[in-house]
């Protein structure tokens, strides 16, 4: 009786094992190996990665547009440009009972890949479609498919609430004549290639700083960090538009809410854009083209000749600049990368400079900023200059001090430099616009400033031998 | 008894000389005092005299402020009421450079004028050569002028010490 029933338990146990492999086997056939995980932002090249990327990060959570900044790829420039004429179309909201008016302008991501992405944001909390699907809760985002710039598009929404992973985000080729499923071609980009229908249309590229049609865009651009473009604002469209950096925004929304009552930011929208706003500020100073986190070591496709221009898509010697070139990304490695960086410039020194009666000034200069270019011989920044500037010239007893600069030009050959700069300062205490002037050659340096408005000679004339000195450096 | 006043008139004689003749041969220089400050910091204090110049002086240059003295943007540095100064940049400037904002605080000539300090770590007894080169900057012409190697002050506790000894030794002559 004993023995049967340590069979049966036997038995038990042989079939509680077998069960277990049998269904250990089946489960392994249905799994199949683990999906990868989803791509972090340093890894985002493609659209579907881009997507991918919010898909691993914002699943489950209650979002905004404004949380999918962080899938963004690091190191793209940022371009505010107030241009109406767009599916994401800028705006200036004014009102309030202190009628404050806030510049809510269109964000463009140009992120160098290889390929090329390039997604776009909307500050503006009203217009460019309806509802949820408002421009500001969208991402359009064009993506290079060759070296002439033609794009497969897409248009994501990030609607406000439960995350919903997007579908159905990309331009399809339709059978019918209009500008694709997203209508990306549809009175605004124009169409590149022949695809077939149900493949991504392709679009051409729309140059923010060029022109769309009749209208320059140019003067619409308030902002930028994209390598060697300059924001120079002016008449946009009809309206005037004025200087103003990400910071500048985001303290007008900032302001529109907190304090100016009744003011037409005062919406959930609006409460949006206020995040967007700020999610783009800390990317740019920390990720973006000069952020103070390092940019990712560059991939793209081989390429066989170093230091020449190449394809972003295939790694082929180019004919034409391409803003890509071959490098070597690491010992050995050659691949098609961008051509653009991050410069960190400085420029310091100084000491005793003599005029043309041996008349003595002295000099202290100590200025700094960052600029993204492809010439590492050339700075032009008119960004954020920091730094300070102070001379005294002894026969006029004029002093030139608390120097805030505007603008930074240099050019540089070795250790030889000519520099230019304009700002304002206080002069024996009167606040001036000025401009300067510094040169190196060899030994030699020369300092000068003006007052630019009347053009009067303030401090500077010829470095003393041994006495002066300037030293100009640039860090990629 | 006359032989003790003829001594003392040729003594006075000669001192009236020697300070003659050290006014006419007077030129502007600068002059300094050092004080130990412990834990190896000194005080400098410098004065300007400015006796025999040709023009008032509205600038003073310290040439080797940050090779010799190791002066920077972080030295504790002084100057006097109306005067500003440039502190060197260390590997590209050597000078402290002082200068008058206003011509009634000039060094005007056959005046001298203090207030200019910094603190260094540097032993003043390790001073050699040219190593503390000054120069000023004249007011009118705004060009500098070479006042050669700052001069050490005794200290005015040497200075009492000596001036005490000098009257014991005169009290000591006269009674015997």
């Amino acid at each position: 009786m004993r023995e049967r029933a340590r069979a049966g338990v036997g038995f038990t146990l042989l079939g509680l094992v077998g069960a277990a492999l049998v269904s250990t086997t089946l489960l392994a056939f249905d799994c199949g190996p683990p999906p990868p995980p989803p791509p972090t932002a340093n890894e985002v090249k493609t659209i579907e990665e881009l997507v991918a990327c919010m898909d691993g990060v914002l699943a489950g959570k209650n979002v905004t547009v404004a949380d999918a900044v962080q899938c963004i790829p690091p190191c793209c420039s940022v371009t505010l440009t107030m241009s109406p004429r767009s599916a994401q179309a800028a705006c200036t909201l004014e009102g309030g009972d202190l009628g404050t008016k806030c510049q809510l302008p269109r964000v463009l991501l140009d992120c160098p890949g290889p390929p090329r992405l390039q997604p776009s944001f909307l500050l503006c909390p009203v217009g460019s479609g309806e509802g949820d699907n408002q421009g500001s809760n969208r991402i359009e985002v064009g993506q290079d498919v060759d070296d002439i710039g033609s794009m497969r598009m897409a248009d994501i929404v990030v609607k406000p609430g439960l995350y919903q992973p997007p579908t159905d985000f990309m331009s399809k080729k339709t059978a019918d004549s209009s500008g694709g499923t997203k209508s990306c071609n549809d009175g605004c980009h124009r169409l590149s290639g022949t695809p077939a229908i149900g493949d991504d249309e392709l679009s051409q590229p729309i140059d923010p700083f060029g022109r769309f049609g009749t209208t320059d865009l140019a003067p619409c651009i308030i902002s930028t960090d994209a390598c060697d473009r300059k924001a120079t604002p002016g008449v946009c469209r009809g309206n005037q538009v004025t200087a103003e950096s990400l910071s500048d925004i985001c303290g007008c929304i900032d302001y529109a809410l907190g304090t100016d009552a009744g003011h037409p930011l005062e919406t959930p929208q609006g409460r949006i854009v206020q995040k967007l706003c700020r999610a783009f500020e800390g990317y740019q100073n920390q990720r973006g083209i000069c952020g103070t986190d390092e940019c990712p070591t560059p991939s793209g496709p081989e390429c066989p000749a170093l230091g020449v221009a190449c394809s972003p898509i295939t790694g082929g010697v180019s004919l034409s600049a391409t803003g890509y070139s071959c490098q070597e990304v690491s010992p050995g490695v050659q691949q098609c990368v961008s051509d653009c960086m991050c410069e960190a410039w400085a420029l310091e020194g100084g000491g005793k400079f003599l005029g043309g009666l041996s008349e003595v000034s002295m000099v202290r200069l100590e200025l700094s900023g960052k600029i993204s270019s492809e010439d590492p011989t050339s700075i032009d920044d008119d960004t954020e200059i920091s730094g300070s500037l102070s001379a005294y010239e002894y026969l006029t007893r004029t002093l030139v001090e608390s120097i805030a600069l505007d603008t930074f030009q240099a050019t540089r050959s070795g250790a030889d430099f000519t520099a230019s700069g304009s700002g304002s300062a206080l002069v024996n205490g009167t606040l001036t616009n000025i401009e300067f002037t510094a040169t190196k050659t060899g030994s030699d340096v020369t300092f000068a400033v003006h007052d630019a408005d009347s053009s009067a000679f303030l401090a500077g004339g010829m470095g003393e031998a041994g006495r002066a000195a300037f030293e100009l450096t640039v860090t990629p | 008894m006359r032989d003790r006043r003829r001594t003392l008139g040729t003594l006075l004689g000669a001192l009236a000389l020697l300070l003659a003749g050290a006014r006419a041969g007077a030129t502007p220089m600068v002059t300094y005092s050092v004080t130990d400050l412990g834990l190896g910091v000194y005080q400098y204090d410098l004065i300007v005299c400015n006796d025999g110049g040709s023009e008032d002086l509205a600038g003073l240059n310290i040439l080797h402020g940050d090779s010799v003295f190791g002066l920077d943007g972080s030295s504790s540095i002084g100057a006097p009421p109306d005067w500003l100064y440039f502190e060197p940049v260390p590997g590209l400037i050597d000078d402290l450079n002082y200068f008058s904002l206003n011509p009634n605080a000039d060094v005007e000539i056959g005046q001298m004028v203090g207030g200019f300090s910094f603190q260094s770590a540097t032993d003043p007894n390790s001073l050699s050569g040219n190593e503390f080169a000054v120069e000023g900057i004249g007011a009118d012409s705004g060009t500098q002028i070479d006042l050669g190697i700052a001069m050490l002050m005794p200290e005015p506790r040497a200075l009492l010490l000596l001036a005490a000894g000098a009257a014991l030794l005169t009290v000591w002559r006269f009674r015997r």
